[in-house]
């Protein structure tokens, strides 16, 4: 596939987000898929599960994409998101608070299907949400 | 510039970050904007910055994992290691060892970034230097 195509991919995903339409987007993933989250590695299986409480806790998320660089099989994408915090998130019951923050992918493109997915999620979710500073 | 010589002189700051040549890193590193976490910062106060994290974390080493190109930019997944040696950000040094994931994309004009859209992954780098408790995970 072209650069091309692997940004076209990664928008229609992003939609596919927005719509939550959860069968579109594993229907894009390999079934070696992997995401290397900070917090260590998710598969497939692991993410099917943990997707829907994602948008449980942030139930009204919009994605927006900010820009993207695509070399070979991979796309780097910057995003934006936009949420209200309504349920639990990585062990932080709902809170009831808007967050706006960047957060950044890689992608790694094989045969049409996302294979790899690198993912860093800015300090500023953390300080939105109260459980650190703003300092 | 082709993206192959965009993506050497990223190598280049990266490698004069880790042997801490900061006045060599100013010649090619000359963003009018830093982009980071969505918060525009200038190069002074980056500069301040990068500075103040020196200082806390002496022997900081970045690892380039991950490395895209296209057009004038080129956008990076580094590792940084190190141990918290002096203040950083009002936290005493505890001498402990971090390790981060920063993530960046970089404009290049006439072999000199203009430009960086940075974000940090901090919950762990804060969890390590125990300012957030390890249960958020």
């Amino acid at each position: 596939m072209s650069i091309k195509e692997n940004k076209a991919l990664v928008r229609r995903v992003v939609e596919f987000w927005n719509q939550r339409n959860m069968d579109a987007f594993f229907y894009i993933l390999a079934p070696e898929y992997v995401e290397h989250l900070p917090t260590g590695d998710v598969s497939l299986v692991h993410l099917k599960k943990y997707a829907s409480s994602f948008f449980t806790a942030f139930p009204d998320i919009i994605i927006t994409i900010n820009d993207m660089v695509a070399e070979g099989d991979k796309v780097a994408v910057l995003v934006n998101w936009k949420a209200t915090h309504k349920g639990e998130y990585m062990g932080i019951p709902a809170t009831g608070k808007k967050i706006d923050i960047t957060v950044s992918m890689l992608i790694k493109i094989a045969g049409g299907k996302w294979v790899e997915f690198w993912n860093v999620t800015d300090v500023r979710l953390m300080q939105q949400l109260g459980v650190i500073p703003k300092k | 510039m082709s993206i192959k010589e965009n993506k050497a002189l990223i190598r280049r700051i990266y490698d004069l970050w880790n042997k801490k040549e900061l006045s060599a890193v100013s010649e090619l590193y000359t963003p009018r904007m830093v982009h980071t976490n969505g918060r525009e910062m200038s190069l002074e106060q980056e500069n301040q910055f990068n500075d103040m994290f020196f200082r806390a974390f002496p022997d900081a080493i970045a690892t380039i994992e991950d490395m895209v190109a296209e057009g004038d930019k080129v956008a990076i997944r580094v590792t940084w290691r190190g141990t918290h040696r002096s203040d950083f950000s009002g936290i005493t040094p505890t001498g402990n060892k971090i390790e981060m994931t920063n993530t960046a994309i970089f404009r290049i004009a006439a072999g000199k970034v203009v430009e960086n859209w940075a974000t940090t992954e901090s919950l762990r780098f804060l969890q390590q230097l125990g300012v957030i408790p390890k249960q958020y995970k």
